[in-house]
């Protein structure tokens, strides 16, 4: 190589130099960390902000790839935290947030380069706790509300109750004058009939609040009317409190009712009730004439189901040798299916 | 002689409306009474049935509303008044879209039941001519706006300004517009103080199922 030729080949490493140290400062001044590695795992070069990152999150010099991957994925605890709700961007011990993004890239030489960019996320961060603050009051606000909707509901009732109550004792009332007007003897014509009709309500109020000492149930309304259908519901077993399963054995009992008449022909349907710590199930066969085959979900039957499911219950059907439903209700806290 | 299901999860409803039918029995007769809503199809197939007295809020949690849209398509016969002791009135314009015959306010109707029973059997649409105007705050809710009212009613269902905007198909400055207005007028300083007024003056039902 002659002297000439050395100088042109210094001159150029002195431009590489000079242009790699630019390449550098300017790194530098990057508010996002920024760092190469090589495809053996050993850095080329890495700015300021990625430096001080790599000593916050691992205490050491950014040296390997492989060290810095196993860092983001998995920090020491006591130095950052990754947080999976805000897209598995590391949160450190002062607070600040990064996200640190991998990516390969290819030299003009057409070797593999590892870049690793870390993301200052600190303002978008703030405005995501903000935002789940914010999301925290409002549901706070929604359960709240929904409190005060469940208690207005009672209220209504109560108020709906007493004015029903006053309406019924006003006729009382009416009665009572009528009577009075009657023993007095001054009554007028047509009175006497007015005050039988009054008498017959009264007493019939007074025989039905004697004999009625529960509250009227769905269940009730629904065996009633299927015996005016001509079908006779036996109940084996107690009914278990709650409103949850009184729904379901009222959907599964409407649904088994419509299939023994439309269907079996049958005149007695038997729903035998038992009840386990955590289950309570019921058994509905009737006495019609068995399926032909195997029944299929349909219709009502696959409407029963999915109800069922919405409220946690499960559902089986046997078509042979009889039919059969049994349905598995949980026994959940009310509240929780409301 | 007209007979009536009677549909109300409260037994001293039932007597009471049962006492109405029955010192009119010249008219009307008790075809049925039941407690939930999602058995009055059911009533209604098994029982002759010409009109209904259907409650909105009936035993477990079950809507009287969509139970009747669901009857009246299937019996377009059977005449049906709904009754209830909430506020809303969106429930008004709900009854009259599914084509149902009547609505009565338990607590506060000009009218009395049987009358527009008396009616609705004659084959009128009776729906109150004027709607309970619910004290709110220091405002009446005939002082709002239809905007406000929209936004007030949409209040109760998401709470926030976002998802208002969004179920209204409006800004979201818009609503908070409309919030700001609505507090003053009212009284109030927070949305939320807002919307539990709003939820203890009966303006809107609870979340019903319709499983009819």
């Amino acid at each position: 190589m002659g002297v000439e030729e050395r100088r042109t080949m210094q001159g150029k490493h002195r431009s590489k130099n000079r242009g790699n140290s630019i390449i550098k400062q300017a790194m530098d001044y990057l508010p996002d960390g920024i760092a190469f590695f090589s495809a053996d795992d050993l850095l080329i070069l890495s700015n300021h902000s990625m430096n001080d990152l790599v000593q916050k999150l691992m205490g050491t010099d950014l040296q390997l790839l492989s060290e810095l991957k196993e860092a983001i994925v998995h920090p020491d605890e006591s130095r950052a935290v990754v947080m999976e709700d805000f897209g598995n961007a590391l949160k450190f011990a002062d607070g600040n947030v990064w996200r640190f993004t991998i990516s390969v890239i290819t030299d003009e030489e057409g070797h593999p380069i590892t870049q690793i960019v870390a993301y200052d996320l600190n303002e978008q961060y703030h405005l995501y706790e903000e935002l789940q603050n914010r999301n925290k009051e409002l549901l706070k606000m929604q359960e709240r509300l929904n409190r005060v909707r469940l208690r207005v509901a009672d209220s209504v009732r109560e108020q709906e109750i007493l004015a029903a109550k006053m309406q019924v004792h006003n006729k009382m009332g009416s009665c009572m004058l009528l009577l009075r007007h009657y023993m007095k003897g001054d009554h007028a014509r047509g009175e006497k009939e007015q005050l039988l009709k009054y008498f017959r309500l009264m007493t019939g109020e007074l025989k039905q609040e004697i004999g009625q000492t529960d509250e009227p149930s769905a269940l009730d309304d629904i065996i009633r009317i299927a015996e005016k259908l001509g079908l006779k519901v036996e109940i084996k077993g107690s009914i278990p409190v709650g409103s949850v399963i009184e729904t379901c054995l009222a959907l599964a009992l409407k649904e088994c009712i419509t299939n023994t008449l439309r269907h079996a022909k049958g005149t007695i349907l038997t729903v035998t009730i038992t009840e386990g710590i955590d289950v309570a199930e019921a058994e509905f066969a009737d006495n019609g004439t068995p399926p032909d085959s195997e029944i299929i979900l349909g219709g009502g039957l696959s409407s029963l189901q999915e109800r069922l499911i919405k409220t946690g219950a499960s559902m089986e059907i046997i078509s042979k040798p009889e039919f059969r439903l049994i349905i598995r209700i949980p026994k959940v806290a009310e509240t929780d299916k409301i | 002689m007209i007979n009536v299901l009677i549909v109300d999860d409260e037994r001293m409803i039932q007597k009471a409306y049962q006492a109405f039918i029955a010192a009119n029995e010249d008219r009307f007769r008790v075809a049925e009474t039941i407690v939930s809503s999602a058995d009055a199809l059911f009533a209604c197939r098994a029982n002759d049935v010409d009109m209904i007295l259907m409650d909105i809020y009936t035993a477990g949690f079950e809507n009287g509303m969509s139970a009747a849209a669901k009857i009246k398509k299937e019996f377009p016969s059977i005449k049906i008044i709904i009754t209830t002791s909430y506020n809303d009135i969106r429930q008004i314009e709900l009854a009259k879209e599914y084509g149902l015959d009547g609505f009565w306010f338990k607590d506060q109707d000009d009218m009395e039941l049987i009358e527009v029973m008396d009616m609705v059997a004659e084959g009128e649409k009776v729906f109150p001519k004027e709607v309970p105007d619910v004290i709110l705050g220091q405002a009446r809710f005939s002082e709002l706006t239809p905007a406000e009212v929209n936004v007030l009613y949409a209040l109760l269902e998401v709470t926030g300004n976002r998802q208002i905007a969004q179920r209204l198909n409006i800004e979201e400055s818009t609503v908070k517009t409309h919030m700001k207005r609505i507090c003053e007028k009212v009284g109030v300083n927070t949305k939320t103080e807002l919307a539990i007024l709003a939820a203890n003056s009966k303006l809107a039902l609870p979340k019903l199922n319709d499983s009819l």
